[in-house]
């Protein structure tokens, strides 16, 4: 049975694709399949030459925040509880919610896979990142904990019942993970929706199924345009038969970027980027400059920039 | 020297003030904004840019700011002057000991003498385990392309640093 399935691109590697996926992914001459270092991923079936199609999405299988305000009976009281409330949801957690809730009646959603993600990291594996890195890992893990928080209120505010930490977390860190930025010609970059706010990076997210199974190599030459009512990805890069496909998600993303977004770090990333925290500025001053940077300077000084670091942040956020 | 009293009147009007809020915009960077916005904003974060061999603004103005404030300490102008080099070698080379460290711990976790072997990321079955025993990888994989990128700056600085007083 395992070869014949292999035979018809429905097995590769130990993974079966549902028949909803490989009906997407054959025409383009795709299929799912494991690679050494990445995982899952998509591998083509045929040669291609730069310049080609990679793979399309029709518009209307987009999952964009605005769309499930309007079509989610739920969702959509649920933000207009949070918007009346004055905090309106962002589109992060809109489609971190509807992910949680419809996590085995949606095709899409019930073929996600677990999450290891920063956000539930295990004490024993913080321990392991440089102390800098385990605080904006903490950081973003609070951040993570408001939203479900907010979000909660107002579906309960919604006459809706909760849902739970674990399926939230898991649903925010696929949404990061998992969604493009968009900046089309309809929306400009920015939800337009008046029940939906702009998410942490002040972009507009949307989950393309199917779309978010190609990984990501630095450097990959693709490009996601829509062109009328298809989102088309094109690649300028060759690839031959059998070789996995790539594309690239985002510009100089550095190892940290990358671990806290994706769950991943590339030993060869070509933006090496070492990242501080302000403890770390002034140790590296105190002991440069004993005389001058005590302890008890240092101790103030901490306590001031990171005051001025939350009063500056806060005029980031939405 | 000042004491720590005459610093926090020094330093508290500049922190609010037009001067310490250009500084601070400068210091908050737009790579860090994107971990900020993601972590709440609750960090600052500077970086350094180990292709380059050299700080990107956002640790370029931190460091000019602790050199003003080592002014303001009563420091030697000269030495003032060296803070931002001296400070960012030891700010590398402290995180390059604690690389070390944690690269130590990775490879005791791997070993399942610390962390607990196939129990290690709390996950309970299998397919928990496998899925943190890959966060884990990448964590090391940060770790040793972070010590490769210390070593690696610390010396193109240490050979700039030689180059500029050769001239």
């Amino acid at each position: 049975m395992l070869p014949l399935l292999t035979q018809c691109g429905l097995v590769s590697l130990g993974i079966v694709a549902p028949p909803w996926m490989v009906e997407r992914l054959q025409p383009h001459g795709l299929e799912l399949a494991t690679f050494p270092g990445t995982g899952r991923g998509l591998r083509t079936t045929r040669p291609r030459v730069a310049g080609d199609l990679l793979f399309s999405v029709n518009d209307c299988d987009l999952l964009i925040a605005e769309r499930l305000v309007e079509n989610h009976p739920v969702l959509r009281a649920a933000a207009k509880a949070a918007a009346a409330a004055g905090g309106p949801l962002t589109d992060e957690q809109l489609l971190s919610l509807y992910l949680a809730m419809e996590d085995t009646t949606v095709p899409y959603v019930a073929a996600l896979p677990p999450q290891h993600s920063v956000l539930s990291l295990p004490a024993e594996l913080c321990a392991l990142l440089p102390r800098c890195y385990a605080r904006v890992v903490a950081a973003t893990r609070e951040y993570a904990l408001g939203l479900h928080r907010s979000a909660c209120d107002a579906l309960v505010a919604a006459g809706a019942p909760p849902v739970e930490l674990d399926a939230f977390l898991w649903a925010f860190a696929t949404v990061r993970s998992r969604s493009v930025e968009v900046d089309d010609d309809d929306g400009g970059g920015v939800p337009t929706h008046p029940l939906v706010a702009a998410g942490g990076q002040q972009r507009r997210r949307a989950l393309f199924p199917v779309l978010d199974l190609f990984n990501h190599r630095s450097g990959a030459r693709s490009k996601l345009a829509r062109r009328g009512e298809v989102w088309e990805l094109t690649s300028r890069d060759e690839y031959a038969e059998g070789e996995q496909a790539f594309i690239s998600y985002g510009g100089e993303l550095d190892n940290l970027h990358l671990l806290l977004t994706y769950g991943f770090a590339l030993a060869d990333n070509p933006h090496p980027l070492l990242l501080f925290g302000t403890a770390e500025l002034l140790a590296g001053c105190a002991m440069a400059r004993p005389e001058l940077f005590s302890p008890e300077v240092v101790e103030l000084l901490t306590a001031q920039l990171e005051q001025a670091a939350t009063l500056d942040a806060a005029r980031l956020q939405p | 020297m000042v004491g720590a009293a005459t610093l926090a009147v020094t330093l508290w009007p500049c922190a609010r003030g037009s001067v310490a809020t250009v500084t601070l915009c400068r210091v908050c960077p737009p790579e860090a904004c994107s971990l900020q916005a993601a972590a709440s904003g609750e960090l600052a974060l500077f970086a350094f840019d180990a292709a380059a061999a050299a700080p990107r603004d956002s640790l370029v103005a931190a460091l000019g700011m602790m050199a003003q404030v080592a002014g303001e300490l009563g420091g030697e102008e000269a030495c003032n002057d060296a803070l931002a080099r001296d400070a960012l070698g030891q700010m590398l080379c402290a995180r390059r000991a604690e690389v070390e460290e944690r690269l130590r711990a990775c490879a005791a976790a791997s070993a399942g003498q610390q962390v607990g072997g196939p129990e290690a990321g709390g996950g309970g079955d299998e397919e928990q385990a496998a899925g943190w025993a890959g966060v884990q990888s990448s964590i090391q994989l940060l770790l040793e392309a972070e010590r490769v990128a210390i070593d690696s700056s610390l010396d193109a600085m240490g050979a700039r640093e030689e180059a500029e007083e050769a001239l």
